[in-house]
């Protein structure tokens, strides 16, 4: 039901509109014959029932959808009027009222919504009660009415003479009318069944009904009301001389009365604008050709420019990103359903650290949008945390197009894990200091400009965490994220490059210290794992600096010389970072199979060619870029 | 006795029923129907209700008035009087005479009606 009275409110702004502008042309042309004002009216009732609506260049309308649907579900909700200076003071008081409730299923307009909508349907049930009961009671005052002539009766309950009936109208007379008035009352009226008047009046009423709560469609119909006796009496009085005109003005005038006219149905004689009308009537001048003409024109201008929508803004194709902007996200983005590959983020992390030495305006849109909702969803647990982090492993994603017209954004929903880490910086080096990790959906609203959050979905605590999880996510993504043992690297390893960017901090610094924690403790062993296994953390931290870690790496192979325990270990860390690019090699030193791996990298280069090389061998292509060529 | 009130549409329907009666009420309905324009229901509605103001009776389905036509278009006549003329019999005189242009002999004789 809010759907429908969301749609409902939109029409009536476009034609609101669309009022305001045949209001403008009955008050300039006052010349113009009646019945073409009746006509406009007509296009307002079409605008109000049709819902198929054409777009044309030349609209006037300002906005096709004031309220656009995703005013329920967004965290910044705003009118899309298409007046700027509307938009501009009402959407401030719009997002500072509707301040909403993340995380839970409705927010503030969503319960408003609901309330505007049965507000509205009690109004239209109110309304057609009001017609009915009204109507119920006319019937029974004129029971009694005697026949006068066939299709005319006579009463002595009623005060001016009206018809009534839509599909066999009858004329209704006062007993007491004078015989003189008798043939210009009847002519009016004749005039009204001829027009059809009560089924216009009556569909009018309608559609007031139905759209009570906009008051510019009260003023059309009062209005149209207006307009219809006033295009009775031209129809009457159009070959009239004044000495008739006179003698119908005199007849208008004693059948006027004083009361407050009935509204819904019958086409009252005396009841509406009698002044207005006797005036008009002794003013009348039969309307030229350049008037008639000019009045054609613009009807027919009115009825085009504003029967038409206006054409919407061109909602560009989405950016998914492309392997050029590759982030930390890229390989999981392009997986629907698939397990994130284990492959290295080395690649990625390559372009990044190119891409963050320019500015940071290069990073992926897409990307950026998650992190800072992440970032944002998470605030509160971060106030004192130095350095804040976040990544995100998408399992599954789903692009909507909202089939509407107009046209809207896109939609982007991403199920995956969301991350996040803070840090301490102690020494200059990093400190893990909180963090968590929990599936979520997140959904985006594509835009020209970017990315909009639109909602940000979390499972609850405790018992509800698996079921929420099936229930939102889809089937596949819905496993992978409540598998505990997922491999985090790649996004843990994300979390610790945005760290060292935000501090500033010099990775080498902190690599350094790992190994030489690693080396510190003497192990009787000459396997190079062993030290690892006796201080796992300590490697894994190593291995969460990724391109970092493997720049330290290369830098201190090229040096040269690493023949000890340092070379055995960060053979160990390369392989564990480059897994799909390790050689088995039998080495003695770390140095001989670096030396090793990077010929045979060079080689595969010259035999493969770039592209394929970048592709498959991330690692060695960080290598090579870092030397000077 | 004072005739009851009647209205300008029951006026018209006691027309008929003193042109008919006694009536049968479903013919009575039907001749309404066809002359008034009104259904069945309608009059069957004012029957009643003229009953129960003593106007007419209604047995067996059988209508008959109770006042006759003399006796209402008096009442309504004192009714105008009172209402139009203020009571004033030269006042409703002056009236009539100046629509109807009257022979000094015609006045005689309603003069002479009048103060009986």
């Amino acid at each position: 039901m809010e759907a429908v009275f969301l749609e409902l409110a939109n029409r009536s702004f476009s034609a609101g509109w669309l009022v305001l502008a045949v209001l403008a042309l009955r008050l300039l042309l006052r010349r113009l014959p009646r019945r073409m004002i009746c006509f406009l009216w007509g296009l307002v009732a079409v605008r109000l029932i049709c819902p198929i609506s054409i777009e044309s260049a030349v609209s006037l309308i300002p906005s096709a959808q004031t309220l656009p649907p995703e005013i329920l579900t967004t965290s910044a909700p705003e009118i899309h009027s298409g007046v700027d200076i509307l938009d501009q003071t009402v959407n401030p008081v719009l997002s500072n009222t509707m301040a909403p409730v993340l995380d839970t299923g409705e927010n503030l307009q969503q319960t408003m919504l609901q309330v505007f909508a049965w507000m509205w349907l009690i109004g239209l049930t109110g309304m057609l009660l009001y017609v009915l009961v009204s109507t119920l009671l006319l019937h029974r005052r004129i029971a009694t009415a005697t026949l006068l002539a066939p299709g005319i009766k006579q009463s002595e309950f009623i005060a001016t003479p009206f018809v009534l009936g839509v599909l066999h109208p009858t004329i209704y007379l006062p007993y007491q009318l004078d015989a003189v008035d008798c043939p210009y009352v009847l002519a009016h009226e004749r005039a009204h069944i001829h027009r059809h008047d009560g089924l216009w009046k009556l569909l009018g009423f309608l559609l007031l009904s139905v759209y009570w709560f906009h008051p510019l469609l009260w003023v059309a119909y009062l209005s149209l009301c207006r307009d219809i006796e006033v295009a009775c009496d031209e129809a009457v009085i159009q070959n009239m001389q004044e000495e008739e005109r006179r003698a119908y003005a005199a007849a208008l005038l004693r059948c006027s009365t004083g009361n407050t006219p009935t509204y819904y149905c019958p086409l009252n004689f005396g009841e509406v604008g009698v002044k207005a009308r006797i005036k008009r009537v002794m003013d009348y001048k039969k309307p030229g050709f350049w008037i008639i003409s000019a009045g054609g024109i613009a009807v027919i201008i009115v009825a085009v420019c504003f029967l038409t929508n206006p054409a919407e803004k061109q909602v560009p194709a989405i950016m998914l990103p492309t392997s050029e902007s590759a982030e930390a996200e890229q390989p999981q983005l392009d997986h629907r359903g698939e397990a994130p590959p284990t492959e290295p983020v080395l690649e990625i992390e390559k372009e990044k650290t190119e891409a963050f030495r320019e500015t940071e305006a290069q990073a992926d849109p897409l990307e950026a949008a998650i992190t800072a909702a992440i970032l944002q969803h998470n605030r509160s647990v971060f106030e004192n945390t130095a350095v804040r982090t976040a990544a995100f492993a998408c399992f599954d994603q789903y692009e909507l197009a909202m089939d509407s017209d107009p046209p809207q954004p896109n939609l982007l929903i991403l199920y995956g894990e969301a991350l996040n880490l803070g840090f301490s910086v102690e020494n200059g080096i990093l400190r893990q200091t909180e963090g968590s990790r929990i599936p979520v959906a997140i959904t985006f609203s594509c835009e020209a400009n970017g990315y909009r959050l639109v909602e940000y979905w979390q499972p609850r605590d405790g018992d509800d965490f698996a079921s929420d999880v099936r229930a939102a996510f889809p089937a596949e993504a819905a496993e992978l994220a409540l598998n505990e043992q997922r491999d985090t690297q790649q996004q843990v390893q994300a979390c610790y490059t945005q760290a060292v960017e935000a501090s500033g901090m010099d990775p080498s610094l902190a690599i350094e210290a790992c190994f030489q924690e690693l080396e510190a403790k003497p192990i009787d062993s000459s396997n190079p794992r062993d030290y690892i296994e006796a201080n796992p953390e300590v490697f894994q931290e190593l291995t969460y600096y990724g391109t970092y870690a493997l720049q330290y790496v290369f830098t201190q192979f090229e040096a040269g010389g690493q023949t000890g325990l340092r070379g055995q270990l960060m053979r160990c860390l390369l392989d564990d970072l480059a897994p799909a690019e390790a050689l088995i090699l039998d080495a003695e030193t770390g140095q001989e199979y670096f030396d090793a791996w990077k010929a045979h990298a060079e080689k595969q280069l010259q035999q493969e060619g770039e592209s394929w090389f970048r592709e498959n061998h991330p690692a060695a292509w960080l290598l090579f870029a870092m030397e000077p060529r | 006795m004072v005739a009851p009130k009647i209205f300008e549409s029951e006026y018209r329907f006691c027309l008929i029923l003193w042109r008919e009666e006694p009536i049968n009420s479903t013919q009575l309905a039907k001749i309404c129907k066809e002359e008034l324009g009104w259904s069945r229901t309608t009059t069957y509605t004012v029957i009643k209700r003229l009953r129960d103001r003593g106007v007419v009776k209604n047995e067996n389905a059988t209508v008959t008035a109770l006042v006759s036509k003399e006796e209402v278009q008096v009442a309504q006549m004192d009714e105008l009087m009172e209402k139009t003329f203020e009571g004033s019999i030269p006042a409703f005189l002056a009236a009539f005479a100046r629509r109807q242009s009257l022979t000094d002999d015609e006045l005689e004789i309603l003069r002479r009606i009048i103060e009986k």
